[in-house]
């Protein structure tokens, strides 16, 4: 927090323009958008009355059902407290998410299913090690063509983070999506494809599409 | 409830984190969700959709990071996908004036919106009602007064300390901007 007398008079006093009061032409531009923003109705609206409720009952149903959220949400919470089993766990869900040895030592394939965003599709993974990194072959079967404005992108998550491996979108319609990862299946154990608004931001939008099989 | 406790209960996905989170940012996330959608309705749907998203994801708050501006990233999304979902609805009978498409808010002008409304939201009660009789409702100290049947010194003196804290919080805006 920063201490700004002259703003703090200018926004009491109710002055229409802030030049007395503000150091300078760019703090003044910044001050009359505060005060503007201070008077603005959408700034004092509030919630309709009721909205915690419905959220709440949401939350109870949700917890009655266990979803592929939870699913995620547990494995995450998992992961961070019992750091120490964590190379158990790998093991673990390698064999449980279909992890096959397919053409050699250096080629897996990993199942992934669709989430109720997109009950029906599912993928294969063939990951094949090369000297660059992770070649990566998702053969996508039923996943709809990214909407207007809206993108897939394909993800690699373990217990370091998360690593994108590339966008794409279907436009063509069901097929084979080429990608690259430089960090490994061993590393980063689980696989997912998740729908990306185009507004900008490299975060993850959380919108699941497709994941590979947890325990 | 402190920022450290309210994020490390809402982390557990309890519905007592989940309260607390909400009594402390639905204004927020519902005055983001106002201006980027325009629409009372609509609004309240991209809260509810924060509010979820945000309980759903909980397990990916990490310790020590800051839960206001993690919600913020959900409430904006949230808000961002209702607006291009409307924007991308059935053609409207009476086709657009290209004069006429609003573009959403610019990130900034959300986020500006988003850090006055909590700083308005942490302001003591008393203050805060102050406040907004100024500059939501326009009036002087002394209709401020009639109306609150209160002093007019008391009615300055909570003005002046409301002052003082908004411009403490959000006077690194001012710097920004400079």
């Amino acid at each position: 927090m920063t201490s700004q007398p002259w703003l703090a008079e200018y926004l009491e006093q109710g002055a229409q323009e802030p030049g007395p009061y503000a150091p300078d032409a760019a703090s003044a531009d910044a001050a009359r958008r505060l005060r503007g923003l201070l008077a603005d109705p959408d700034g004092w609206a509030e919630p309709p009355v009721g909205l915690l409720a419905q959220i709440t009952a949401t939350i109870d149903r949700e917890r009655a059902t266990p979803t592929v959220a939870d699913g995620r949400r547990r494995q995450i919470r998992t992961r961070r407290t019992v750091r120490a089993g964590v190379a158990a766990l790998l093991a673990a869900a390698a064999v449980v998410i279909g992890i096959v040895v397919t053409r050699g030592p250096a080629t897996t394939d990993v199942v992934l299913a669709g989430t109720r965003l997109a009950p029906a599709a599912s993928a294969t993974a063939k990951l094949h090690a090369t000297p660059s990194g992770l070649a990566i072959e998702l053969d996508v079967s039923k996943l709809a063509p990214s909407p207007p404005g809206f993108y897939y992108q394909a993800w690699m998550k373990g217990p370091h983070g998360l690593v994108t491996i590339g966008t794409f979108h279907m436009h063509g319609g069901p097929g084979t999506v080429e990608l690259w990862s430089a960090v490994s299946l061993a590393d980063y154990p689980t696989i997912t494809v998740t729908r990306e608004p185009e507004d900008g931001n490299p975060a993850s939008s959380g919108q699941v599409v497709l994941t590979s099989r947890h325990p | 409830m402190d920022e450290d406790d309210l994020a490390d209960a809402f982390r557990t996905g309890s519905a007592e984190g989940v309260r607390a989170v909400y009594e402390r940012y639905s204004g927020a996330v519902f005055t983001i969700a106002l201006r980027v959608l325009g629409d009372r309705e609509l609004a309240a749907d991209a809260a509810q959709v924060t509010f979820l998203n945000a309980w759903r994801a909980c397990g990916t708050l990490e310790p020590g990071r800051p839960l206001a501006p993690w919600l913020f990233t959900i409430a904006r999304r949230a808000a961002i996908d209702l607006y291009r979902r409307r924007a991308h609805g059935p053609e409207p009978v009476e086709p657009k004036d290209d004069a006429t498409i609003a573009l959403p808010p610019s990130m900034e002008c959300i986020w500006e919106a988003w850090q006055i409304r909590i700083a308005l939201d942490m302001l003591p009660a008393e203050e805060r009602e102050v406040v907004r009789a100024q500059h939501f409702a326009g009036l002087t100290h002394a209709q401020i007064a009639q109306q609150l049947a209160m002093p007019i010194g008391t009615v300055k003196s909570r003005s002046h300390r409301a002052h003082r804290r908004l411009a403490s919080m959000l006077g690194h805006l001012a710097e920004v901007a400079a």
